[in-house]
């Protein structure tokens, strides 16, 4: 269990910034995660840590998402722009623009580390989970879809809808 | 080409991702250590947990016996309000079943001293006579 967290628990931490883009409150829900993983599910087959621990973090990370939106109603304020669950995108902001370069071009030479990173953090969050889990944690769909809470379909949606947000803002 | 696309995309992110990652300062580090290290400590079984022989079953057990335990306690006290008055001892029964005034019980000492002192003067009052 000792090795599981310490494996885990830079990648949880980055997650978690990413989605609150607040080191502290990742602390928070990272050590949240690993006390309720710990209390409750260690004595589950080695082979089920990952999702489950993905499981309890990724619904902390939404309801912190949660209750950010719900303070944010109260006194009047909202979020940055795109980060509620998967809206619809305006089809005319998101068509490529003819006369930029080819994403190919603009990934060889343009994109930083940062840039890259700031891509991620601009997903929507569900779109963020997918990606995180599925390209950098290495998650099945199963997996991916049991730590998400929802059906394999959505998480294959939200990757390929991640995908594409990605490949949008990184040809910008 | 947009599966090559993706795949460069997917490889450049997730480098950024772990370098990201193993860049973590140390303040961090060690509070993610300090975290962990809580978290295991909430193991089931662990040295620093109260640890239930038996596991579950035992737990339950235990939980059942405080319940019962509770409802005795609640039934006992119901039965002393709303039951019976107890049974009164002895001496308190004659008293209460006493035709004398409650107060000459409760001023008991003053009158025994009262009838002394009377006999005294009476013991007094027959010697001065003789």
């Amino acid at each position: 269990m000792e090795r599981f967290l310490a494996g885990i628990e830079r990648r949880a931490l980055v997650m978690a910034e990413l989605a609150t883009h607040d080191r502290e409150e990742a602390l928070d829900l990272v050590q949240d995660a690993m006390l309720a993983f710990a209390s409750r599910y260690g004595n589950r087959p080695r082979e089920e840590w990952p999702p489950l621990f993905h499981r309890i973090l990724q619904n902390r990370i939404r309801d912190w998402h949660r209750r950010r939106q719900s303070r944010g109603r109260w006194w009047g304020r909202f979020g940055r722009p795109g980060r509620d669950d998967d809206e619809e995108a305006d089809p005319i902001q998101q068509a490529p623009d003819p006369r930029a370069r080819l994403p190919e071009e603009a990934l060889m030479d343009e994109a930083t580390m940062e840039r890259l990173l700031e891509a991620v953090e601009r997903l929507p969050l569900r779109q963020q989970q997918a990606f995180l889990l599925r390209v950098w944690e290495g998650l099945d769909v199963a997996d991916t879809a049991r730590a998400m809470g929802c059906s394999a379909g959505s998480v294959k949606t939200h990757l390929s809808r991640a995908l594409g947000n990605l490949r949008e803002q990184l040809q910008e | 080409m947009s599966e090559r696309l993706d795949d460069d995309l997917e490889g450049r992110i997730r480098r950024a991702l772990d370098e990201k990652a193993e860049g973590l300062d140390a303040a961090t580090l060690s509070r993610l250590r300090q975290a962990r290290e809580r978290a295991l400590a909430r193991r089931p079984g662990s040295p620093g947990r109260l640890a239930w022989p038996g596991g579950g079953a035992a737990r339950w057990a235990g939980a059942l016996a405080g319940v019962a335990l509770l409802l005795v306690a609640g039934w006992t006290v119901w039965r002393q309000a709303a039951g019976p008055a107890l049974p009164v001892a002895g001496d308190d029964l004659e008293v209460l079943a006493s035709a004398e005034d409650l107060s000459l019980y409760q001023e008991l000492d003053f009158y025994l001293w009262l009838e002394r002192e009377r006999k005294s003067a009476l013991a007094d009052e027959v010697e001065d006579r003789t």
